[in-house]
């Protein structure tokens, strides 16, 4: 069996987004690469552009195979294999594409419906790509009364509206790789075994809506998740691009000044209705995150891209897995260290949290007062579970403040992470 | 002199139809006042602004000649946006004029103000919503996707206002039911809402007419009414028929575009079987359709209990009448669930509390049940659901009466204790160790409100209805020293505020004759703590006690720094 001698992770300062290049050295044969997420929303100050960041992993990886992983498709995952960026990583010699099961083109792209009636899975799929342009929706209207909101809630309006946007020309890019592509489920462990020898790697997540069903218990119609057909029924795509049918108030018939105090509140609400739907949908996509765990004899490195409880209530369902996930060496944070998408029971099962030899390696991809709010104890990334990191791990984190292209870290040969 | 104005209703919403494929409407009265346009009166206020377009609509207006029609066509009932303000108007006033008839006073909203304001078409959502942030009801509308080509109005769906209406009254009457506490208080909101609004539906005869005459077959059975007589034989006005014409008749009729999920409670109520081994969501939705279930199975028991009290040598029954019964029956029904309002506990209100105020509301009101034995019904259906009255109750189900206490009026003013919350409070406070109060939290009084109803023997009788809170911070680890269990896994330092609180109801006197209270420590503290924190539902930090400096320190600090300027050192 191949042996691998040396792994090591580059985490690029690429801001608020992911950028991963796990590259494995090999006795005999090429390095292997994987690059797992490519993307972001806000690039931090006198930070690489994407473009050089294309062109060191490009730099780095050569001609040997690499792995393209694009855990779920929200922009600050996504939006490097477009444009500039991906023009850069055109030389690369790609072997395969992972990306999770909800992003199968099976569907025509004006399918309504699932081809088949019953197919669950299809009307997931349906349903996101409906997100993608409500998103979009939302946010212009939003922005149409901006100046009416208060600017924390305009502000996340439009952060969300836009992480939520469909990246046509990536998920183009990604799938023009045809038969190299991959979309996985939970349990898919042997969908990179012909990429990476010597290396075991576990899909914890997503589950399908088939899988989700097993252990979902009746009373929970509380993840917005499952009811994205109901979002997708109601979403506010135009049917003909036509205004309501109602006349208008006559002009002529003065508007008693007393309106104003209300109109300016009816507009907050409809925003937050409108926050309310893109945070669900946000949610959503969050959880279609791919869940992969790499292992190397006793190396295990956790990738849950963006993944949140209920994602992660599928994989910790499983004892097994509970047991598997608690000697854990590697752990990049989920969703640039956010409360939700790191469960504590997660956390607490680290073996190697706190340990004073072969401590437990983090690693936190995020960039400050770009996503939630301090004051509703929301902020990403959050600062308690920052302080746990720091505590109880060897943190590595791309909000710092330092300079250069990305952090290294040693998971294989060499000084340890 | 005008005592009402007369409105025409959708009676459920735009898909249904009567024989001549007319949308449904019904003409319903509401308590008279001069209006503006809107339609702008001095409890409601109608502005028709949409956010999505910026636009204001078309707005009622009070000048007959530039009204609409009053028998609007279908196509003037789903584009005109006048129609449409006029409606929504009407049913929130009469969801309110019938809160106030029962409670005998003006109800209060939860905000600081007496004009809530509606927004019939406020955004391009499939949501309706209460907002005491916004003091308002805001309905949403969208293009249909069953009806291509058509728009639902959430606001032309009776039973949509209803619901969103009764929000923003039990807030106003209870504004400690939205605090997050045991799953039970989350859930009443919904199911009683969704209760009213039903009720609301059903007590209109027209559309019952309408449920029976659609009865057309069931279980095999012959349809319901004779299309020839409109006779309904006594032999297909078995309970179980009845549940089924009415709830799953109804259920079918609400529209999947925009039922709210009432269209789900009216199916569950109409199918779950208690008896089948019910299990207890915590999902607030989920388990307030229990909740519903056994308030709309009360109803049809009550209504089929009516009937057959109908001359029980006649065969068979008019439709209309059978329609007519119902509508009594919701009417009384709903007399009976706004009026217990008064009677629950201002915190962590569990269902079967609810069942204790509603059964001691009523037997003060109508001591008299015999003659259609609502009481007995709705116990039964309880029963049923194993909703049972809590402990502290008598044999009836009722709350003890506080007359056995020995309390001190000493320096109680009568006068005072009918309005005050101050004399209240001092009431409270001389009497806390004979009512059991802790004094190891603070208490605040809510509320001070008047109710008033008419005694048997006809005269008016007042009583005076009070609500206080009680809260306490303190750490998990210091619970056991308070006769409270502390959750499994939850850390000892984890930061807590418990709350309890009591309902007073004072008699015309000023004597207390119920003291319903909820402990700050105890068996359902330890309750409430155990499913908050299996839920999540306990933040991880008290809110924050500000940070800011009072006007009065800032000023004072100027003061004595000789510091006369507007604006800081």
């Amino acid at each position: 069996m191949a042996e691998v001698t040396s792994a090591t992770v580059r985490m690029y300062r690429i801001g608020f987004g992911d950028c991963f290049l796990l590259s494995l050295g090999y006795a005999d044969g090429p390095s292997r690469h994987v690059l797992i997420d490519f993307g972001r929303t806000r690039a931090p100050k006198n930070g690489p552009s994407t473009e050089e960041i294309a062109t060191d992993i490009a730099r780095v990886c050569g001609a040997d195979p690499v792995i393209l992983v694009a855990t779920h498709r929200h922009k600050d995952h996504v939006s490097g294999f477009a444009g500039k960026s991906w023009e850069a990583l055109a030389g690369l010699n790609v072997v395969f594409v992972a990306q999770p099961w909800t992003e199968q083109p099976d569907l025509p792209p004006d399918a309504l419906g699932p081809l088949d009636a019953g197919a669950t899975d299809d009307a997931h799929r349906v349903a996101l790509r409906d997100m993608s342009r409500l998103a979009g929706d939302l946010r212009e209207q939003a922005r149409s009364f901006r100046d009416d909101l208060p600017r924390t809630l305009a502000d996340e309006i439009e952060f969300l509206g836009d992480d939520n946007l469909g990246n046509a020309e990536a998920v183009r890019n990604l799938a023009s790789f045809g038969e190299r592509c991959g979309y996985l489920k939970a349990g898919d462990d042997a969908a990179f075994a012909p990429h990476l020898p010597g290396v075991t790697v576990r899909v914890l997540g997503p589950p399908t809506i088939e899988q989700w069903g097993e252990i979902r218990k009746k009373t929970d119609t509380h993840a917005e998740y499952w009811h994205l057909r109901a979002f997708s029924t109601s979403a506010t795509r135009d049917q003909g691009g036509d205004l309501p049918p109602l006349e208008v108030r006559d002009e002529a018939i003065p508007v008693p000044l007393h309106f104003q105090w209300f109109q300016r509140r009816v507009r907050a609400a409809a925003a937050q209705e409108m926050l309310g739907i893109l945070r669900s949908l946000d949610k959503a996509m969050n959880n279609t995150s791919l869940i992969l765990v790499f292992q190397v004899g006793k190396h295990q490195w956790l990738f849950p891209g963006d993944a949140q409880i209920e994602n992660w209530s599928f994989a910790l369902s499983d004892p097994e897995t509970r047991a598997m996930l608690e000697r854990t060496t590697f752990y990049k944070v989920g969703h640039h260290g956010s409360l939700n998408a790191t469960p504590s029971s997660l956390w607490k099962s680290f073996e190697r949290r706190g340990a004073d030899e072969g401590r437990l390696v983090t690693a936190l991809s995020t960039l400050k007062g770009v996503h939630g709010s301090v004051q509703r104890r929301t902020e990403v990334p959050r600062r308690r579970l920052v302080d746990a990191l720091r505590h109880e791990s060897v943190l590595h984190r791309t909000d710092d403040g330092r300079a250069g292209l990305c952090d290294e870290i040693q998971l294989i040969g060499g000084e340890p992470g | 002199m005008q005592r009402s104005h007369e409105f025409r209703v959708v009676a459920q919403d735009p898909t249904v139809v009567d024989g001549n494929q007319q949308i449904l409407t019904a003409v319903v009265k509401v308590p008279w006042e001069p209006l503006d346009e809107g339609p702008r009166g001095h409890r409601v206020a109608v502005i028709d602004f949409d956010a999505t377009t910026g636009r204001l609509y078309d707005p009622w207006m009070p000048d007959p000649a530039r009204r609409s029609p009053r028998a609007p066509s279908n196509q003037q009932i789903e584009t005109d946006a006048a129609f449409h303000a006029q409606h929504t108007y009407a049913v929130v006033m009469r969801t309110l004029a019938r809160f106030e008839k029962a409670l005998g006073r003006r109800v209060e909203w939860a905000f600081d103000g007496q004009q809530l304001k509606v927004a019939p078409h406020a955004f391009r959502h499939a949501n309706a919503f209460y907002s005491r942030d916004h003091q308002a009801l805001l309905f949403g509308y969208f293009p249909s996707r069953e009806r291509p080509g058509s728009w639902v109005w959430s606001c032309l769906s009776h039973d949509v206002v209803a619901h969103e209406t009764t929000h923003a009254i039990v807030d106003g009457l209870r504004r400690r039911f939205l605090d997050r506490s045991h799953p039970d208080q989350a859930a009443f909101h919904e199911g009683y809402a969704d209760v009213v609004a039903l009720l609301s539906v059903f007590s209109l005869p027209l559309v019952v007419e309408q449920l029976l005459w659609k009865e057309k077959e069931w279980k095999g059975e012959e349809p319901m009414v004779d299309p020839q007589t409109q006779l309904i034989a006594r032999s297909h006005l078995s309970v179980e028929r009845l549940r089924h014409a009415s709830l799953f008749g109804l259920a079918e009729q609400l529209g999947s575009e925009m039922s709210g999920g009432r269209e789900e409670v009216l199916r569950r109520s109409a199918s779950l079987d208690p008896q089948a081994g019910l299990e207890w969501p915590d999902e607030p939705h989920e388990r307030g359709e229990i909740f519903a279930a056994a308030l709309l199975n009360s109803f049809v028991a009550a209504w089929s209990g009516r009937l057959r009290r109908l001359g029980d040598r006649v065969g068979a029954l008019h439709m209309s009448q059978v329609a007519e019964e119902a509508s009594a029956a919701a009417e009384t029904l709903l007399d009976i669930i706004i009026r217990a309002l008064d009677y629950t506990p201002p915190v962590d209100l569990r269902f079967e509390d609810f069942l204790a105020a509603l059964l001691t509301s009523d037997s003060r009101v109508r001591p008299d049940d015999s003659r259609w034995s609502y009481r007995a019904v709705i116990r039964d259906c309880f029963r049923r659901y194993r909703i049972h009255p809590p402990e502290g109750t008598t044999d009836d189900g009722t709350w003890y009466p506080a007359t056995r206490l020995r309390l001190v009026y000493d320096h109680t003013h009568l006068e005072s204790i009918q309005r005050s919350p101050e004399e209240v409070f001092r009431f409270l406070w001389a009497n806390r160790q004979e009512l059991g109060i802790t004094d190891q939290a603070y208490a605040h009084v809510l509320s001070v409100r008047p109710s008033l109803r008419v005694g048997e023997d006809g005269f008016l009788l007042r009583e005076t209805v009070a609500e206080y809170k009680q809260d306490v911070d303190l750490t998990a680890g210091d619970l056991h020293r308070f006769d409270v269990r502390q959750p499994d896994g939850m850390p000892d330092d984890q930061p807590l505020r418990l709350s309890g609180g009591g309902t007073l109801v004072f008699d015309e006197y000023g004597r207390l004759e119920l003291h319903v209270y909820q402990r700050v420590f105890g068996r359902r503290q330890t309750e409430r703590l155990q499913s908050m924190w299996s839920l999540g539902l306990i933040p991880r930090d008290l809110p924050e006690v500000s940070g800011l400096l009072s006007p009065f320190g800032v000023w004072h600090q100027r003061r004595a720094a000789r510091d006369v300027s507007p604006k800081g050192w």
